[in-house]
């Protein structure tokens, strides 16, 4: 009862009657109620059930039930699943592809004929045909996602971009399909002549990525991916929806897509199981126009049937034997001309690209001008000479992927991946054979089984003779070199033998006859390839790894991608425990080691190569009596120049050196990097840019830091010079009637003062009163001149502490606002331990990364109770941060204060030591100075009882909270004392000890501002990575446009440092989101300074615009100096009081902001705009 | 007795340098903050006894110097230094953690402290883990320090 379909196996064994008792009866019969369930039962049924049902089915069921419309208008339309469910049995869905194909076989041979037609066309470059044979497709066949990618290739090539881009236009509007539209708008990029495929892939991956997010949309996105960029490596587990889904048009899509599933699958061994035989019955039926299934079926068991070339009268195998004997002049000028009549196959680009290389002759092209095949042939040449200036290996890429769904765009993947710079995957390396237009001696590759290509060979021999070509295959597979055809050129015959010997495990032979290869190489880049990587293997196999390394260093310098190919870890693993002598070779070998390969779990217990290359290097240094690899300049001489220069460019890099004892901090370590590069740029001229642009970087990096430092030190400050400038001719007059009083006797300047002590008279009453505890009236003589010095020291004192220029006002722009709450709170902030406060809870926000991650595995109490602790940890630390602002961080003017800048005078205490100070000096700038020097050697000491303060008393206050906060969540489960909460909540201890020293490093003596001009575009980068540290919970992207070459005035740099922070901090602090966008702008026009800050704002943008027009608002310039740095006031107000006073503008600035309102997001900008001339250097 | 910790915390070396001021009255104390500076000090100074904690900065922090390359297995790569450079101090980890590294690359304290037993036999004498809020760890890190006097 048996019925077979086309005769070849595909056979249900139960026939009809199976059929009549099946529970599939209903949808057969079409009165299935749940048709969806039904279907979904069958595709995971047994073959038999599935091969019957298939039997029984009219072609119009078949039709109806078994393809899956995917393509909607909306994305989501994709999403549902409208009869057959996707399975996750990749033999299931290659058995139901190929069962829904087969009532299209008529279609699909007329498809794949036409487009063949099309593709030589479009390699001619025949434009006006390609284009009529589309049209024909179209109205013959329809629109299917292959003719998309076909119609916007052949456009761009006819009439570039322009056609290009009114294609897309017209198959959008004509589809109305959002996922159809997406991938026509990636076909019609990669369809471009000059974006890179990097670039492309990365649009790619772009374009997919917000879809990623939804877990409904993974198993659209795989079969997105697939069409648009089908070589791309993709997840295994993604081929089953790539095979599940039709596209537009069934019969070409989904054949598309399984002839490259079964491509890549090759290696898995599926085929012998159950679908064989429908494979079987498609393939043959298939056979005469793309014989790639029975490909695919030969190279799973070779003694399948093998294809019958139906319509190719091309006789490969007499050009290849041509090519295999060396005469490359005559296969070049043939197989150009055979390209003319059969353009489309690809092994006749082979020939030519492969005898131009070897026999080093001019190209020739085959067509005419912007001819695809001129591209493609052009770009293997340059390929196979290693000629990276014009990206042949991108352009392949980019052209494979354009012609995805031939044969051609599947053989030249094939040769990309054989590349030694290629992506080098085995599988598709593969697709060269499978792809192949005849079964050719290549082919035997495929096999890995001795047996099965023995078996081949007879095949092979069968059907085309023993060809020179064959017979040197055979020979290099058998191991036997004697057997090597002698007519081969001697070079290649090298690499043969070579080959045969390295494979018989003849390994001297092997070397042998590798270096006598190396030495015919000559320019012929493949074959110098190919002796290095045969010298590697064979001196590893003979032990001797010094020559071994040696041949790494030096491949890896002419082709980096060469050790591809070269089995590194091998040697590795044998000098890893037994470390060689010492050479330069090691260090090198070990950082291509660490820089090019995947050694995860290769080298036994954990490795740390940087490590390894560093302790290299330290043996090599050692051993010349070196500690450092700058002493190595002095005597390059010894050693050979291109090791030197390898392990100076790729081993003394500051990431492998700071494994060094040797070097005291980054500067040092950068300082001997910046030498090496220098010296590099002599030794090694043709990557001079990039060691420049390290320098450059590494300067900068030293600038950075040199610059933060500098700011740091710079946070405490008394604009002394203003001060001075500032104190007026009142206060001269002053000093000069104190001159004139001092210079008369005791009794003259003695004056007689009464006091009703309980009712104060001034400060300076009081001062001299404190003591004298009577009530009543009394009488007190005093010395005026002794009084008058007192009151201008008293005068001084508090503009010194408090004016403009005084450390108060430095305190608050520097310290208090914003930086220091910023430093402290980022330890926490860094490890999410402590959220913000919003004034509209009126509470700290719930903490929603520890809530996710740890606390999810925890019951809703427990977790409830920890984000409560952990609220409190937020309230402390800000409450530290408050006091230690509002309280210690401030001018101790008064006994009770608590300030730690304690500069509380008494005159009963102090009065005679100033007088006696005063009384030293003869001019009115020497009293000042000795009065100002009194003033800084007060701070001297002020200074360090803050920074003793919070290295002790604040510490223990952080330290109190975090093991409070450790204590209350260990109190609510066992576990949560072992957790990464615990832990992060020790590491947050050791960071807010380190950022308390910094905190601490601030309250430094420092005398004056700095004296260091730094260019205008480093201190913006130290203002970016200031802020950035201060908010390590946003991201912030700040983008810099700074003029070249301008440099800010030393005493300037910390205040304009001051004008940017505030600007970028509130842009950070109050755009309503976490990814902050900003850019920061410099421009010297007229004499003028403009310096714009802007960003990002999302939200109300009325809230941006009352800021903005507070900001701009005129009246503010005119604010008195203490009403512009009061606390908790806008910092804006700030920069008006840096404007004015600490960059000396006066009134000769401007402040504008203004917001530019968009759909979605606006923008908030504030420019200002000063003179540059008191600023700049 | 030379004693050398290196330890970036500085609530915790304070501590450990008062222990070990107690418990070994004549032993000679110093110091490292960082992987740089404690690797020197090992080369330099040949310590009979190594406190080490496991997580560093590469250089000391402090003013105008961030640290460098954060460590999170620079105790491992000091004991790694210490067997090639055959510097033979006894060497204890004390730490906070019993997590460390992160993504694929990260492992429990007992995984290290198998790992470290086999990989560093000679050297590694035991770990502590050092929670600042119970005492526990000052009595195992006696009994180490027991252990590695009786062991030298």
């Amino acid at each position: 009862m048996a019925r077979m379909l086309g005769g070849d196996g595909f056979v249900a064994p139960q026939g009809r009657r199976f059929a009549k008792r099946t529970k599939y009866q209903p949808l057969l019969k079409g009165t299935a109620r749940d048709s969806t369930r039904l279907i979904k039962t069958l595709k995971v049924d047994d073959t038999h059930a599935i091969d019957a049902f298939f039997m029984q089915a009219s072609t119009s069921l078949r039709k109806e039930l078994l393809s899956e419309p995917c393509v909607g208008r909306t994305y989501e339309t994709l999403v549902v699943p409208q009869v057959a469910l996707v399975t996750r049995s990749l033999s299931s869905e290659v058995r139901w592809t190929i069962l829904s194909l087969l009532p299209y076989l008529s279609q699909l041979v007329l498809h794949i004929d036409l487009n063949a037609q099309w593709l030589r066309c479009v390699l001619l470059g025949d434009h006006d045909q390609a284009h009529e044979i589309l049209e024909r497709i179209e109205r013959d066949l329809g629109v299917s996602v292959w003719m998309i990618n076909a119609r916007l290739l052949e456009a761009q090539r006819r009439d570039e971009l322009t056609a290009n881009r009114q294609v897309l236009g017209e198959i959008c509007e004509k589809l109305k399909s959002a996922s159809i539209t997406m991938l026509a708008e990636l076909a019609s990029q990669r369809a471009e002549s000059r974006i890179a495929y990097s670039t492309y892939l990365d649009d790619v991956e772009r374009t997919l990525r917000p879809f990623g997010e939804y877990r409904n949309l993974a198993s659209s996105v795989s079969w997105w991916r697939h069409w648009a960029a089908p070589f791309a490596p993709r997840r295994t587990d993604s081929d089953c929806e790539i095979l599940w889904r039709n596209g537009l048009l069934p019969a070409i899509d989904r054949y598309v897509g399984l002839v490259r599933v079964l491509h890549s699958r090759v290696d898995e061994r599926l085929f012998p199981t159950d679908f064989l035989p429908v494979m079987k019955h498609m393939a043959r039926e298939l056979q005469c126009v793309d014989p790639q299934l029975a490909h695919l079926l030969v190279a799973q068991d070779v003694n399948a049937e093998w294809p019958m070339y139906c319509s190719n009268h091309l006789n490969l195998s007499d050009l290849i034997d041509l090519y295999t004997e060396g005469a490359y002049s005559d296969v070049m000028t043939t197989a150009t001309r055979q390209l003319l009549q059969y353009p489309e196959v690809f092994e006749l680009y082979e020939l030519v690209a492969a005898s131009v290389t070897n026999g080093q002759l001019s190209i020739q092209l085959a067509f005419p001008d912007r001819a695809l095949g001129n591209d493609v042939i052009s770009a293997m040449i340059a390929c196979m000479r290693r000629e990276e200036g014009t990206r042949p290996l991108e352009v392949l890429q980019r052209i494979a992927t354009q012609l995805h769904g031939t044969r051609f765009g599947a053989q030249l993947w094939g040769f990309i991946a054989g590349q030694p710079q290629g992506p080098n995957g085995r599988n598709d390396s593969a697709l060269k054979g499978l792809a192949c237009t005849q079964i050719t001696p290549r082919f035997s590759l495929l096999y890995n089984q001795p047996e099965d290509v023995q078996r081949f060979w007879v095949h092979l021999e069968q059907a085309a003779g023993a060809t020179t070509t064959a017979r040197l295959y055979r020979a290099i597979s058998t191991c036997d070199v004697s057997a090597i055809p002698r007519a081969i050129p001697a070079s290649r015959r090298y690499k043969y033998a070579g080959q045969g010997f390295l494979a018989a495990g003849r390994y001297t032979e092997a070397l042998q006859e590798y270096s006598q290869l190396s030495n015919a190489a000559g320019t012929v880049v493949p074959l110098f390839e190919t002796a290095a990587v045969g010298i590697f293997s064979a001196t590893v196999e003979l032990g001797l790894y010094q020559l071994a390394s040696e041949t790494v260093v030096d491949a890896y310098r002419r082709n980096p991608t060469l050790i591809k190919a070269m089995n590194l870890i091998l040697l590795a693993q044998r000098i890893l425990d037994d470390a060689p002598p010492p050479s330069i070779s090691w260090p090198i070998f070990w950082a291509i080691v660490d820089r090019d390969l995947e050694t995860s779990g290769k080298l036994g217990a954990e490795r740390d190569l940087k490590q390894i290359t560093y302790d290299a290097l330290e043996d090599f240094l050692g051993h010349h009596g070196m500690q450092f690899p700058s002493e190595l300049l002095s005597k390059s001489a010894e050693f050979d120049q291109g090791h030197l220069v390898s392990l100076l460019s790729m081993v003394c890099t500051t990431d492998i050196l700071d494994y060094s004892p040797d070097y005291n901090g980054a500067d040092h370590l950068e300082q001997e990097r910046i030498k090496l590069c220098e010296a590099l740029l002599a030794l090694d001229p043709s990557n001079a840019s990039s060691y420049k642009a390290e320098i450059a970087d590494l300067l900068r990096s030293t600038a950075l830091r040199r610059t933060m430092k500098e700011i740091d030190s710079t946070k405490i400050h008394v604009d002394l010079q203003g001060l001075v400038d500032n104190l007026g001719q009142s206060y001269r007059e002053r000093y000069d009637r104190y001159r004139e009083y001092s210079a008369l006797s005791e009794i003259l300047r003695t004056s007689k003062l009464v006091f009703e002590i309980d009712k104060p008279f001034g400060n300076v009453a009081n001062a001299i009163l404190r003591g004298l505890k009577k009530s009543g009236s009394t009488t007190q003589y005093e010395d005026i001149a002794y009084r008058q010095a007192w009151d201008l020291f008293q005068d001084l004192l508090l503009r010194f502490i408090s004016s403009e220029f005084g450390l108060d006002s430095y305190l608050s722009a520097r310290i208090r606002h914003g930086v220091l709450a910023g430093q402290l709170r980022s330890a926490f902030e860094q490890h999410r331990l402590i959220t913000q406060w919003s004034s509209h809870t009126t509470d700290y926000g719930p903490n929603v990364y520890w809530s996710d991650w740890v606390m999810s595995s925890y019951d809703d109490v427990v977790a409830s109770k920890v984000d409560k602790h952990l609220k409190q940890l937020s309230k402390t630390v800000d409450a530290i941060i408050e006091h230690l602002k509002r309280g210690k961080i401030q001018i101790k003017s008064k006994v009770d204060g608590e300030g730690l800048f304690d500069f509380v005078y008494s005159i009963e205490r102090d009065g005679n030591r100033i007088w006696n100070m005063v009384q030293t000096t003869t001019t009115y700038y020497e009293f000042i100075d000795v009065l100002i020097a009194e003033l800084i050697a007060r701070i001297g000491i002020n200074l360090n009882s803050v920074a003793q303060y919070v290295r002790t008393d604040l510490a223990a206050e952080f330290r109190q909270a975090l093991d409070a906060v450790s204590r209350s969540i260990a109190s609510e489960h066992p576990s949560l004392t072992h957790s990464v909460l615990a832990n992060s909540i020790r590491q947050c201890g050791t960071i807010i000890h380190n950022n308390l020293e910094i905190v601490a490093g601030w309250f430094v003596p420092k005398g004056g501002a700095s004296a260091l001009s730094i260019d205008i575009d480093v201190l913006c980068e130290t203002v970016v990575e200031t802020v950035k540290r201060m908010n390590p919970t946003y991201t912030v992207d700040a983008t810099r446009s700074m003029p070249v070459g301008v440099a800010l005035a030393g005493g300037m740099l910390s205040s304009v440092f001051d004008l940017l922070l505030i600007l970028l901090d509130n842009a950070v602090k109050h755009c309503n989101s976490t990814q902050v966008e900003a850019t920061v702008s410099a421009v010297v026009v007229g004499g003028i300074l403009r310096l714009v800050v802007s960003n990002i704002f999302h939200g109300d943008p009325a809230f941006a615009e009352e800021a903005a027009q507070k900001l701009s608002n005129p009246a503010i310039r005119w604010l008195d100096p203490d009403a512009l740095r009061q606390e908790g006031k806008s910092g804006f107000y700030k920069l008006h009081k840096i404007l004015r006073y600490d960059l000396r503008q006066g009134s000769s600035y401007s402040v504008a902001a203004h917001v530019e309102r968009h759909s979605e997001v606006h923008r908030f900008s504030v420019a200002l705009e000063m003179n540059a001339l008191a600023v700049l250097a | 007795m030379k004693i050398l910790i290196i330890e970036d915390d500085h609530n915790k070396l304070d501590r450990l340098r008062g222990l070990v001021s107690q418990e070994l009255t004549h032993a000679e104390v110093k110091e490292a903050r960082a992987y740089q500076k404690g690797l020197r000090l090992l080369r330099d100074w040949r310590p009979d006894l190594l406190l080490l904690d496991m997580s560093m900065p590469t250089y000391e922090v402090g003013t105008g110097e961030q640290g460098g390359r954060p460590r999170s297995f620079g105790g491992r790569q000091i004991l790694h230094e210490m067997r090639r450079r055959k510097i033979g101090a006894r060497v204890i980890i004390v730490t906070q953690f019993d997590v460390f590294g992160d993504g694929p690359e990260q492992k429990t304290l007992s995984q290290l402290k198998l790992e470290l037993a086999t990989e560093f036999r000679g050297l590694y004498v035991g770990a502590v883990y050092y929670d600042p809020a119970a005492s526990d760890w000052g009595d195992d890190l006696r009994r180490m320090l027991n252990k590695a006097k009786v062991s030298r």
